[in-house]
């Protein structure tokens, strides 16, 4: 490893004459900056009476089930115009894995005030929860519920009267193993909705030993020099399962032929379905735990590939797999590709890969801001357009793993606050932390929509072992907005996988509707626009997932959009 | 939920690990003892028949950590520096001993009484820089490591780490400015040695974020040739190969990088527990 002499005198000479390559070429700037976006604490008086559960509480935690936390789902389910929200809870290893769950289903009234309904509903779950996702899959009208648990899958069909029925085993729903996060997108682009569902550990508590004890100290369960719980990593990883909608209620097990199964399986935390080559089917990106993240690109015939690696998506800037939790998809540079968020640990930056029109991303966490996150242990995530100027901000949960952190001087806490990263022409500027971004937890899923129909992005947080936090954006002198709901007909009925694009006022703003995304959580089906000052969109393009495209014109600001696929 | 960027990354990213702090150099006449485990059991009965005795601890303090029995020197660093009157070498390795055990607010004090009493201690400067970088804080470490390479110009190791932070926080000229400085500086150990060659993986990997992966392609080929063992430049001739359009070459470059990635320990946090 040495230069010789005449080597080294070429290299500086060479590094010496040589300018420096331009700066990247930055994206066009948005519309006029609004106020700093302003997300207050509205949890108190919503009549959210939740509280997360996670095997033992703060340090009395001995294993990994305890660490990871919980999601929650924005839906309609009662197909009023308002949502409602769904939270997963975990439970403790002394309990049965078989207990009725304590999961939550809270109807919204579309002012801010939820009633809990989970016992007409039937959705209280089983066992220890993690996940939720949310669609209609057998395309009747009304939204079903996906629930991940450290055992088995459980889906909720939606009787349409405000029950539902557990159709688990009906439906083919029998894949087994710890579920984290979950995405209904279409696969095929069939016309129905099928099911990716992440995993994490093939966990038996029997065969891993307890944080502290001698035995996992001995298998080097540290961190630093802390003793802490063990995994993932020396743990057996769970392999992810790909569902197929045979189109009359009921699925199959697809991983196989499609081509998922991997010879070594990777620790699966979250799951967003988008179309990142722009050849219009749905591909899935897995952020994975300490291992490569995946990106499975859709052959289009019913398969799968990984390009993770050579699409550069898969590991840090440096070659290094990162503790991947949460992620998104979105065009956050507004150059017509969807770019990639990951979410990852302390010490680490939360990682933007940046697409290249497609065919490969540029990790470009460092130069667009992402070193204040350095600190932060982060899971949900969501580019959304808080300040409604046009561009796609990015909201991360933050909070750490090893309650006993704050022992140890390293510059991170146990509670941490979230951070909101503000879209400042390509950059993301972290907003100041005032309101309720000041609120410290140790924060887990997250899961964004207009919960008060005011037409910005809220967000709702669940906290590991506490209260969540629901989130109302009260930003000052926002933008003018547009939200598209979409009905398919020869496509999804949900529309998952419609790429919709507006112009307005100069700006020309991408959404697509996704699959998954965030951490353990689903999001408000409806897409948000942020218009800067536009009063109208001019032209608003719909290519729908059936391939038929759709094109409205002059279409007024401020207002739900409920868009049908023609005939 | 491993933590591979660390304050370890920047310790040296290949080579001698360490534990990201620089080690003053022991004694000549004690380096071989370090080695020697019947010189540390001699040194140990020594102690135990004068433990008062500063020199005898510290010592086999020293011949401890040359043997690379961290926790078992850190009580003989406490021992000698609660002899002893205060002396650079002393209060130094005292601030290493700390950070060997996890206790970096102890380290951070010890460094900086040793700042008080001697204020161009480049060393000490150095591995405060190290230890606010521990703590996430980049711009203060990049102040501290400015302030050790002002205290000693010709200091390889604090140039290569201002030069890491400097890129950490998107100086792209700074740092490219700095890492010139460790080309341009004469390794005297394995560990500069490996510096200055991650020094020109560095700059290949912010050409590469500046969008130039011409430049960063010839750099990298220079990297691979001197170090086919460093663990990021294979993927990063990938990338610029990706970029340039040479997708064939960088398969190779990528797949070369993952046998690489399988070759190495999967360490760090949460690791361990096989079932």
């Amino acid at each position: 490893m040495t230069l010789s002499p005449g080597r080294r005198a070429a290299l500086l000479a060479a590094l010496s004459a040589a300018p420096f390559a331009l700066a990247l070429a930055a994206p066009a700037p948005a519309a006029a900056k609004p106020a700093e976006p302003l997300l207050a604490d509205a949890t108190a008086g919503s009549g959210i009476a939740y509280r997360n559960v996670s095997g033992a509480q703060g340090r009395g935690k001995g294993w990994l089930t305890e660490t990871i936390g919980a999601g929650a789902a924005w839906l309609d389910y009662d197909g009023d115009g308002s949502l409602d929200l769904y939270i997963v809870n975990g439970s403790t290893h002394e309990r049965p894995a078989d207990t009725p769950g304590t999961n939550r289903l809270y109807r919204g009234d579309g002012r801010g005030r939820f009633t809990d309904v989970t016992q007409k509903a039937g959705v209280a779950g089983r066992g220890w929860g993690y996940g939720a996702a949310a669609g209609d899959y057998d395309n009747d009208g009304d939204t079903d519920l996906l629930v991940t648990t450290l055992r088995s899958d459980i889906l909720y069909r939606n009787n349409g009267d405000g029950t539902f029925a557990d159709v688990s085993q009906k439906a083919g729903i029998t894949g087994s193993g710890w579920g984290t996060s979950a995405a209904f997108f279409d696969m095929d682009n069939d016309g129905d909705l099928d099911l990716y569902v992440a995993r994490y550990v093939a966990f038996d508590r029997d065969k891993v030993p307890r944080r502290g004890t001698k035995e996992a100290i001995a298998r080097t369960c540290l961190y630093k020099t802390i003793p802490v719980v063990c995994g993932p990593l020396g743990l057996p990883p769970s392999q992810d399962t790909l569902y197929r909608n045979n189109g009359n209620g009921s699925f199959t097990d697809v991983s196989r032929e499609a081509g998922i199964l991997l010879p070594a399986a990777r620790y699966g935390l979250g799951v967003v379905t988008g179309d990142y080559d722009n050849d219009g089917d749905q591909d899935v990106f897995v952020a994975d735990d300490s291992v490569p993240n995946l990106l499975w690109r859709n052959l289009g015939n019913g398969a799968f590939r990984d390009v993770g690696v050579e699409s550069l998506c898969a590991l840090s800037a440096e070659g290094d797999p990162q503790a991947g939790m949460g992620t998104d998809m979105a065009d956050y540079d507004d150059d017509g590709w969807l770019d990639i968020g990951v979410t990852n640990f302390s010490q680490e930056l939360n990682s933007i890969f940046r697409s290249q029109s497609g065919r490969f991303f540029n990790d470009v966490s460092t130069s667009i801001g992402m070193q204040a996150s350095y600190s932060d242990l982060s899971w949900g995530m969501g580019f959304h357009d808080f300040d409604q100027d046009g561009d796609q901000d990015l909201f991360i949960a933050n909070g750490h793993v090893y309650p006993d952190i704050d022992d140890y001087g390293l510059g991170t806490t146990f509670n941490q606050p979230n951070t909101l990263y503000v879209n400042e022409g390509g950059r993301m500027r972290a907003a100041p932390r005032t309101a309720g971004l000041e609120v410290a937890r140790s924060f887990r899923g997250a899961a964004f929509g207009d919960y008060d129909n005011d037409g910005d992005v809220d967000v709702f947080v669940v906290a590991l072992d506490g209260a969540p936090l629901l989130l109302r954006n009260d930003t000052p002198a926002a933008g003018s907005w547009l939200q598209v709901s979409l009905r398919g007909r020869a496509s999804n009925r949900d529309g998952v996988g419609a790429r919709v694009t507006a112009r307005a006022g100069g700006l020309r703003v991408l959404r697509e509707r996704k699959g998954g995304g965030s951490y353990l959580s689903a999001s408000d089906p409806r897409l948000h626009f942020g218009l800067g000052g536009a009063t109208k969109v001019e032209t608003l393009e719909i290519r729908w997932p059936s391939g038929r495209t759709q094109t409205l014109q002059e279409v007024p600001a401020g207002r739900i959009l409920v868009v049908r696929e023609p005939e | 939920m491993n933590s591979a960027i660390s304050v370890v990354l920047i310790a040296l990213a290949f080579g001698s690990a360490g534990a990201g702090e620089q080690t003053p150099s022991v004694p000549p006449e004690e380096a071989p003892a370090a080695r020697s485990t019947d010189k540390i059991d001699a040194l140990e009965a020594a102690v135990r028949r004068n433990p008062n005795d500063p020199a005898s601890q510290y010592r086999l303090a020293l011949a401890l950590r040359g043997a690379d029995r961290r926790a078992d020197a850190f009580p003989h660093f406490v021992a000698a520096s609660e002899l002893a009157p205060p002396s650079s070498d002393l209060l130094l390795d005292l601030g290493i001993a700390y950070s060997d055990v996890g206790r970096y607010d102890d380290a951070e004090k010890t460094y900086r009484r040793l700042i008080t009493l001697d204020p161009s201690n480049a060393r000490a400067l150095h591995n405060m820089g190290n230890l606010a970088l521990r703590r996430g804080d980049a711009k203060e470490a990049a102040d501290w490591y400015g302030r050790a390479v002002a205290a000693r110009p010709a200091y390889l190791l604090a140039q290569y780490h201002l030069a890491y932070t400097q890129k950490f926080l998107g100086r792209y000229d700074d740092a490219m400015a700095t890492y010139m400085a460790v080309l341009k500086s004469e390794p005297s150990s394995g560990r500069e040695q490996a510096a200055r060659t991650d020094s020109l993986y560095q700059m290949a990997s912010i050409e590469l974020a500046r969008g130039a992966p011409a430049r960063a392609e010839a750099l990298l080929a220079e990297v691979v040739k001197i170090a086919p063992d460093h663990p990021s430049a294979h993927y990063a001739r990938g990338q610029a190969l990706r970029q340039l359009g040479r997708d064939d070459e960088a398969r190779a470059e990528f797949a070369e990088h993952m046998k690489i990635l399988a070759s190495r320990p999967m360490g760090g946090a949460s690791a361990g527990a096989a079932q």
